[in-house]
């Protein structure tokens, strides 16, 4: 089984770890956390397809 | 003064049916916080409530007869065939128009309809943004008109969710078992996925131009709770007989998830604004969540809104809203109108809602004009719109259909626009209809029945078509014209035709037999038109042992009450409660059973509760009225009656007339009578009452002097406004809390003032002497007791006074335990011979009068009233 890549955002207060599969308070959160988890399931979606 | 700025944010559908529990549970921490430092109340949703046509009158503050969005669909300017509506069809100037011209900057995501975007100062993303196809190898390019201007398209476009994207992460929250789903059969994670998709890209180009932009105005709209409802509120708790177990379990916290995402993405954009910013939060209407819920749809255009209740939800919190306050009685054509004061400016006398000031803290008055329309200058409105960029918009229709707001378009285009037309024009009567414009409403509704259409040939039916049962039959009507004949029935109710309402209703059951199981509130009504009340009475017990429901219950108890039958009609009202606790006009009907039957206290609480739903309900507070005036607070009552006469439209006779009684009876001194059976009562307590500074220390120590044990405690001790000592009693101050004391007063005397009258225990027999004192002699002997001017006599505390002693009076007058008898403080000291007759016969012990007589010092009397001659 391929362990989630991690990835972290800070904003004000908030810190969101990041996995692939996203999380409802990444969607939220708005244009910021969408892009953000997107960035984050570029690089797993890179580093497994490797 | 600080420039205004506002945020409005559409939850279409929200209730306070869900959100009430939720916040209760701690599990909508956003909206809370905003309730907290705001203020919350029902909107009142219209007539019919389909929402492009609702989000049209917020944003323009009028009905749709004068905004012109009518549906969900709308025809082509070249009439040449349909698409769902967009925002040309909205005529009127909406809050953005306005403010644009006023030079204000407004953003707009996701309204409804907003397509194509209007070239406004400030940023719109229109409601096609979200919608892309199902079909994830589909390309979904943003049509031109999508997002204004045209230079933020590049920062925006990346912000849609596509459904493809929905993780399980998303999933588990709402739908914990999604893995049980057999997603061939079942659809619903496909229903879940698209609308998760679509809000999120919503608030994503939200968040996105709120944080980015200048802006005073934004508006956001989101229809997550509406679409969660619609697919998944047939399995919310509690569950229902026909719903199957298994799928029960599955979906039955999806409503819930809905709401609690939408308090998350509420606490996003809360964070995103300053504290000097205004925010309202707000639903269209309400949705049915409890037995009222219909789980097989009847297929008629727009069925799926006979699940929409009657109100929805309100909350603003701002640097000028008022603080953790209910308001009352606001609809959705006043959101314009306020937001428009907000801004300070005019509100055009041709919009149908009001300014709602209830909710300011400091309140000013608002300003007008006779219309914006009539202003000339760039509202950011369309001038020419390039129609090809819009013709199609499959998805946005294939939409409607799932939802069951729209029947697929016929095949045949010409048929399809005729149906939208006939559509079109149905809503606008029954836009009439809810306006009670009747006869605007028969003029259309009687066009569409007599207008000839074509009807359906061969080729034209499908096999299905054909094989249901009352399917559609080759020579029948495209029309179907049995929704036309519903609204004239009710209008013809409405305007008392009862051999017209009767002809209709031959007609609607000879068109389609089904009908017949669903028309017994229209038989029953025709029947009590023509006075055949029994027989009404039959046809709803019928259909009360066929499938009880409220209304059923309602109309039940509204026959009784017209047979004089208050105690049945009592029963059938709470019966009717029973099924909907919040309905207004249960509680209201059922305040008047009481008042017929004596039971005025519970009329009084059943019509406040019925205002508490409904501010604007005049016979409500007529019946409030009623009530307060039976219980003796003539004060209360006539402001109920006041607010009655105000509220009706036209003058409310019988509130004017009780307001002339109610003058009367304030202005005429009030008649006290005594109570008095002059026999000993076993373990009696004598009770001496009366207002403070009545004479009351004074009859305590002439029945103490008389041989009639005090309860006192002696810890108020004698001063100069009472040189003989109160004979108080702390405990008696608490009555409200504890009256167990009561016991120690059995055989002996107690003073207890007027308001606390009312919480002596029923159990024990009491004797009250009332001291009776001119009220002038009383403000003015408390004025100076308390160290203030005694000849500036406060107004209301005299009207407060007038109560307690109406109060008194009613109480004694009720309460079978208590006899009462009236003492002018003046008699006692100038005819102290005669009281002590009086009181001794009253009490009837025997009691040493000379010494009753003897105590009486007439020096004390001060604070005499000077009359001038």
């Amino acid at each position: 089984m391929k362990k989630s890549q991690n990835y972290t955002i800070k904003n004000k207060n908030l810190n969101f770890e990041i996995t692939e599969k996203g999380s409802l308070g990444l969607l939220a959160y708005g244009d910021i956390g969408l892009r953000e988890w997107r960035k984050v399931k570029q690089i797993y979606f890179k580093k497994s397809s490797k | 003064m600080k420039k205004p700025k506002v945020l409005l944010i559409g939850w279409d559908a929200a209730d306070w049916k869900i959100i009430g529990p939720l916040m209760a549970k701690g599990q909508m921490p956003a909206l809370k916080k905003l309730i907290d430092k705001g203020v919350y109340g029902n909107m009142s949703t219209m007539n019919p409530p389909y929402s492009p046509m609702l989000w049209s009158s917020v944003a323009t503050g009028k009905t749709p007869d004068k905004h012109g969005v009518l549906g969900f669909i709308e025809l082509l300017p070249n009439m040449k065939g349909i698409r769902p509506v967009t925002v040309t069809s909205r005529k009127a100037k909406a809050i953005w128009n306005i403010l644009h011209h006023e030079g204000y900057k407004s953003n707009l995501v996701g309204w409804w309809p907003s397509h194509p975007a209007e070239p406004i100062n400030g940023v719109i993303v229109t409601d096609k943004f979200q919608k892309v196809k199902k079909d994830p190898k589909a390309k979904n390019p943003i049509v031109k008109g999508t997002i204004h201007p045209e230079s933020m398209f590049k920062e925006i476009k990346d912000l849609r969710l596509f459904p493809n994207e929905i993780t399980e992460a998303h999933i588990l929250p709402f739908i914990p078992k999604a893995k049980e789903i057999d997603q061939e059969k079942d659809k619903g994670l496909q229903s879940f996925a698209k609308i998760m998709g679509e809000n999120t890209s919503v608030h994503c180009a939200a968040t996105k131009v709120m944080r980015t932009t200048e802006w005073d105005f934004m508006a956001v709209y989101y229809d997550l709770i509406d679409h969660f409802c619609h697919a998944f509120m047939k399995f919310h708790p509690p569950k229902q007989k026909a719903v199957p177990q298994n799928l029960f379990e599955i979906y039955k916290d999806a409503v819930v998830g809905a709401y609690r995402y939408q308090d998350m993405m509420l606490e996003r954009t809360m964070e995103l604004v300053d504290d000097d910013t205004t925010i309202i939060v707000m639903s269209d209407h309400g949705f049915e969540s409890g037995h009222r819920r219909i789980l097989k749809m009847p297929k008629y255009p727009a069925a799926p809104a006979l699940e929409h209740r009657q109100f929805g939800v309100f909350v603003a919190a701002g640097p000028n809203i008022k603080r953790n306050e209910k308001v009352f009685g606001l609809g959705l054509i006043d959101i314009a109108p306020t937001i428009l004061h907000m801004f300070n400016l005019p509100i055009g006398k041709d919009m149908d809602g009001k300014v709602a000031l209830d909710i300011f803290e400091k309140q000013s008055k608002p300003k007008y004009i006779d219309s914006w329309e009539d202003i000339e200058g760039d509202f950011g409105q369309h001038k020419n719109i390039n129609e090809s960029d819009q013709l199609s918009d499959q998805e946005t229709m294939q939409q409607l259909i799932d939802l069951g707001y729209i029947e697929k378009p016929d095949e045949k285009i010409e048929v399809a626009i005729l149906k939208t037309k006939c559509d079109l024009k149905h809503n606008l009567g029954r836009v009439y209809l809810g306006k009670k414009d009747y006869e605007q409403a028969k003029e259309i509704l009687l066009e569409l029945i007599n207008d000839e259409y074509p009807v359906y040939e061969g080729n034209d039916l499908k096999e299905e078509d054909k094989q249901q049962p009352n399917g559609l039959k080759i020579g029948d009507s495209i029309i179907d014209i049995i929704p036309y004949y519903m609204d004239l029935l009710t209008i013809s109710l409405a305007e008392n035709e009862f051999d017209l309402a009767e002809n209709y209703l031959n007609e609607l059951r000879t068109r389609d037999k089904k009908f017949e199981i669903k028309t017994y509130f229209a038989e029953s009504k025709i029947l009590l038109g023509k006075g055949k009340v029994q027989k009404a009475l039959k046809v709803l017990n019928k259909a009360k042992e066929n499938k009880p429901n409220s209304e059923v219950w309602y109309q039940i108890g509204k026959i009784y009450m017209q047979l004089n039958r208050h105690e049945d009609a009592k029963k059938a009202f709470e019966s009717a409660l029973t099924f909907e606790i919040d309905r207004a006009k249960f509680h209201q009907a059922l305040a008047v059973a009481l008042l017929r039957l004596g039971e005025n206290e519970e009329a009084a609480e059943h019509a406040l509760t019925s205002i508490e739903l409904v501010k604007y309900y005049p016979e409500a507070h007529y019946t409030l009225g009623e009530a307060l005036e039976k219980l003796g607070d003539i004060e209360n009552a006539k402001i109920a009656f006041e607010t009655a006469a105000r509220l009706k439209p036209k003058t409310h006779h019988r509130a004017e007339k009780a307001i002339e009684n109610i003058d009367e009876i304030i202005t005429e001194p009030i008649k006290l009578n005594d109570k008095n059976d002059f026999k000993y009562r076993k373990d009696q307590i004598v009770i001496v009452s009366g207002l403070p500074r009545s004479g009351t220390s004074l009859m305590m120590q002439m029945l103490n002097k008389g041989g009639v044990e005090v309860l006192t405690d002696n810890n108020r001790e004698a001063d100069i406004s009472n040189p003989k000592g109160y004979f108080e009693y702390n405990p008696v101050m608490s009555i409200h809390k504890d009256n167990t004391w009561l016991e120690l007063a059995k055989d002996k005397s107690v003073k207890v003032v007027a308001p606390l009258l009312k919480f002596l225990d029923p159990q024990y027999r009491y004797k009250v002497i009332f001291m009776k004192r001119d009220l002038t002699e009383i403000v003015k002997s408390q004025q100076k007791m308390i160290g203030k001017d005694p000849e500036a006599l406060p107004t209301r505390l005299f009207e407060s006074y007038k109560k307690h002693l109406n109060l008194a009076d009613v109480w004694k007058n009720k309460e079978p335990g208590v006899e009462l008898i009236y003492i002018d403080y003046k008699d006692a000291l100038n005819n102290t011979n005669e009281v002590v007759d009086k009181v001794v016969s009253f009490i009837d012990v025997t009691m040493d009068t000379t010494k009753m007589i003897n105590c009486v010092d007439k020096s004390l009397y001060r604070n005499k009233v000077k009359f001038d001659i």
